[in-house]
């Protein structure tokens, strides 16, 4: 009987799929969308990345960095602060989003052709900002590695004219710098590429091991469609109510609280599916390091699909017609999102603001997410989160079913 | 198997059901007859345990609605008055969702889903949504999802109107079938014919109250026997009494302004006399007409107006 109402709303989804590709689309829009636009230009807050540079070579690469932190129109700032030894402990106090380690002897051994590394060390503490400066330091590595390849005779020039006591004939930096100039803007497209370039090399050549931007987006996003899928399920019984089936239904054997808790059911389970789906996706695209642990992952959506179906409930049994339902829901979910870290990184977010945080069910779903599948802190990391999910989905479901109850009732008379 | 005694319901100021009290048997089709707004619905609705009555009780099957609804319940098959279908699910789909909900599954339901569109004639379309039918495909498809679980007690609220001449008489063929195979059918409309030649047993509805019930027979009886005679013109009440009074035979059925209509008793004398009672009598009479009695008349006398569509 139970099974019943749920097989036939998910077979009314499959009948009308278009809402639910929209919930599985949309986060994937917006990964795409936010991952190449935090690389480059304007998300709404300030957005300020810090960056140590400690630079043991003393050469041309750290000074070239040194003068290229900049404090632009549109509000994002990089920030790159020189250091010494000592930034590895300033790292472990959370003072810097990264910190970019040039060695010993980086340029000459590059321009004679070794293999060299950029060292980065990334704070653990945030997840966003540390991940744009590595996808950053990827960037100046190709730089280096195409610049190199390219034009590496000519750089040899540069660095005879550079370390040389006597300042250069005027023609000779000319000449060196028309021709770098010449190779540059042929290789532009593959030196400075947009994020989303950088990703789609990584991918393919499947080096990565690690969770990007993408990955932490689509954590962020997916969250919403999970509630939309929520909002969507519950306002059905409204639609069930102005088309007469709730009457009908009624008339049978089943109780208003059955198919509350049916509509609820059915809610958290296909959005726990939506999110499994959107994330296995993101993982297929190598947007998740290796090593999730699908188990916690999993239980972590049903949590938080609970959770966000028993809040739409009560939200929408607290208002009278099918449309203050969907106003009001759509201004929580809103709300929820923007505080929550659904619209922007929470790190984004002020702190006088971050407090209010942890009121949403965002906040509590994503944090679990991420310590799972971005920040790979073990299967048991958010357990805490799941529990809290758990708990405050199954109150709000309880008391969202008695006002549900109460509404429904009421509309019948 | 249905015993409705004394139900009552008001909303606000209005009596929508004011003490209405019948009995359906198995086997037997109960008509509840009354124009729009008579209360047939409410009546209903109340039985099928979707509105609680103000007063008054329903028993099925021996049981008590209110003490025990469930049970109740899994007997009776409603079909709205309203189409309430899933419009983006086929009819097959729909079935199978209200067998579903019954209990009804595999090869049980499947069974019973094929006979089922069978019945109601949507064999051939049974996996297009519902969405395409036609208004009398809908209301058919309507009628069958009540069937599903074989209710023993079916509660039909208008369930013909808006289908041609033939899917009503096949729709009332069915109605017909399912009283045969043992079920007690409820069956509310404001068409005269339908309920005249559906009906087992009638009462006869409006502002909510029965004004009569009985067979169909017995019903007409109350018009006395003969014919009726109808009168229309440019009269009073109070002439039309002093001509009827003056007569031998006929008897006043309902008296108006402009309008009466009489029992002509049978017998030789009969119509004839009754006419020229009539014609002697100097009333301005604009339209005169005799027939057999029918239930339309019973109405008027009933209730003072007219069954309207
Ligand atoms: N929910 C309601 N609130 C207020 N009044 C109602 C409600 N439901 C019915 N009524 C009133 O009760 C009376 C009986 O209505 P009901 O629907 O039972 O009539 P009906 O016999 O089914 O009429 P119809 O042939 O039009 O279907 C009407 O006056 C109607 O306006
Ligand atoms: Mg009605």
């Amino acid at each position: 009987m139970f099974w019943a109402l749920i097989r036939k709303d998910l077979v009314r989804r499959r009948r009308s799929p278009a809402s639910t590709l929209v919930m599985l689309a949309f986060p994937f829009m917006m990964a795409g969308l936010i991952g190449s636009v935090s690389g480059g230009s304007g998300g709404e807050p300030e957005f300020t990345l810090k960056v140590f540079l400690l630079d043991r070579e003393d050469g041309v690469l750290g000074g070239f960095l040194a003068g290229a932190s900049q404090r632009r129109d549109d509000g994002n700032n990089l920030e790159i602060v020189p250091v010494g030894e000592e930034g590895f402990a300033r790292m472990e106090k959370g003072e810097a989003s990264a910190m970019l380690v040039i060695p010993e002897r980086f340029s000459d051994r590059l321009l004679d052709g070794e293999d060299v590394a950029l060292q980065l060390v990334l704070n653990p503490a945030e997840s966003i900002k540390p991940e744009i400066a590595r996808q950053g330091a990827e960037v100046i590595a190709t730089y280096l590695d195409v610049l190199v390849k390219s034009a590496g005779d000519r750089l040899g020039h540069v660095r005879d004219l550079l370390d040389a006591d006597r300042m250069p004939p005027l023609a000779v930096v000319t000449a060196i710098t028309g021709e770098l100039y010449g190779e540059m803007v042929r290789a532009e497209p593959i030196l400075f590429p947009p994020v989303v370039r950088v990703v789609r090399d990584k991918e393919a050549g499947g080096k990565s091991e690690q969770a990007n931007v993408f990955g932490y987006v689509l954590v962020m996003v997916s969250v919403m469609s999970v509630i939309f899928v929520a909002i969507r399920a519950v306002t059905d019984l409204y639609e069930d109510q102005r088309t007469g089936m709730l009457r009908r239904q009624l008339a049978t054997p089943l109780t208003v609280s059955r198919l509350v808790a049916a509509k609820c059911v059915f809610a958290a389970l296909f959005g726990a599916a939506v999110m499994a789906i959107l994330l296995v996706a993101g993982a297929f695209f190598g947007w998740f390091g290796s090593g999730v642990p699908v188990g916690s992952v999993l239980l972590h959506a049903v949590a938080f699909a609970l959770a966000a179906a028993g809040l739409i409930t009560v939200l929408v049994a607290l208002v009278r017609t099918e449309k203050q339902a969907g106003i009001l829901s759509w201004v929580v979910v809103m709300a929820m999102s923007v505080l929550g870290g659904s619209m922007f990184p929470l790190e984004l977010i002020p702190e006088a603001i971050q407090r209010f945080s942890r009121f949403t069910l965002n906040y509590w779903a994503i944090e679990g997410f991420l310590d799972l599948m971005v920040r790979g802190r073990g299967a048991t990391a958010a357990l805490p989160a799941t529990a809290l999910l758990t708990g405050v989905g199954l109150a709000l479901l309880v008391i969202g079913q008695h006002l549900m109850k109460r509404r429904l009732r009421e509309a019948l008379r | 198997m249905l015993q409705v005694q004394n139900l009552t319901k008001t909303f606000g100021e209005i009596r929508a059901v004011d003490g209405v009290s019948f009995g359906v048997e198995a086997g037997r089709i109960f008509g509840l007859l009354g124009p729009n707004g008579a209360g047939k619905t409410t009546t209903i609705a109340m039985i099928a345990g979707l509105i609680p009555p103000a007063s008054g009780s329903v028993h099925v099957d021996g049981l008590d609605l209110a003490a025990r609804p469930a049970d109740v319940k899994r007997r009776l098959g409603v079909v709205p008055q309203e189409i309430a279908l899933y419009e983006d699910l086929t009819a097959r789909e729909n079935l199978d969702f209200w067998g579903g909900i019954y209990g009804l599954r595999g090869k049980a339901l499947a069974a019973r889903r094929d006979a089922l569109l069978d019945l109601v004639g949507l064999a051939d379309r049974a996996r297009e949504p519902v969405r395409n039918y036609s208004g009398g495909m809908k209301r058919r498809l309507n009628l069958a999802l009540g069937l599903v679980h074989k209710p023993t007690l079916i509660l039909l609220d208008e369930p013909t109107v808006g289908i041609d001449p033939q899917a009503r008489i096949n729709l009332l063929d069915v109605v017909r079938g399912l009283a045969r195979d043992g079920a007690a059918v409820l069956y509310t409309t404001h068409y005269l014919e339908e309920a005249e030649n559906l009906c087992d047993e009638l009462a006869i509805m409006d502002h909510g109250t029965i004004h009569a019930q009985g067979t169909v027979e017995s019903l007409k009886a109350e018009l006395g026997e003969g014919s009726v005679l109808t009168l229309q013109g440019a009269f009073s009440r109070e002439d039309v009494a002093a001509a009827v009074e003056r007569s031998t035979g006929l008897r006043a059925l309902e008296l108006d302004d402009g309008r009466a209509l009489l029992n002509v008793p049978r017998g030789r004398a009969g119509v004839g006399a009754a006419l020229e009672a009539i014609y002697t009598s100097g009333l301005h009479l604009t339209d005169v007409t005799v027939k057999e009695p029918n239930l339309e008349d019973l109405f008027l006398k009933l209730t003072g107006r007219e069954l309207r569509d």
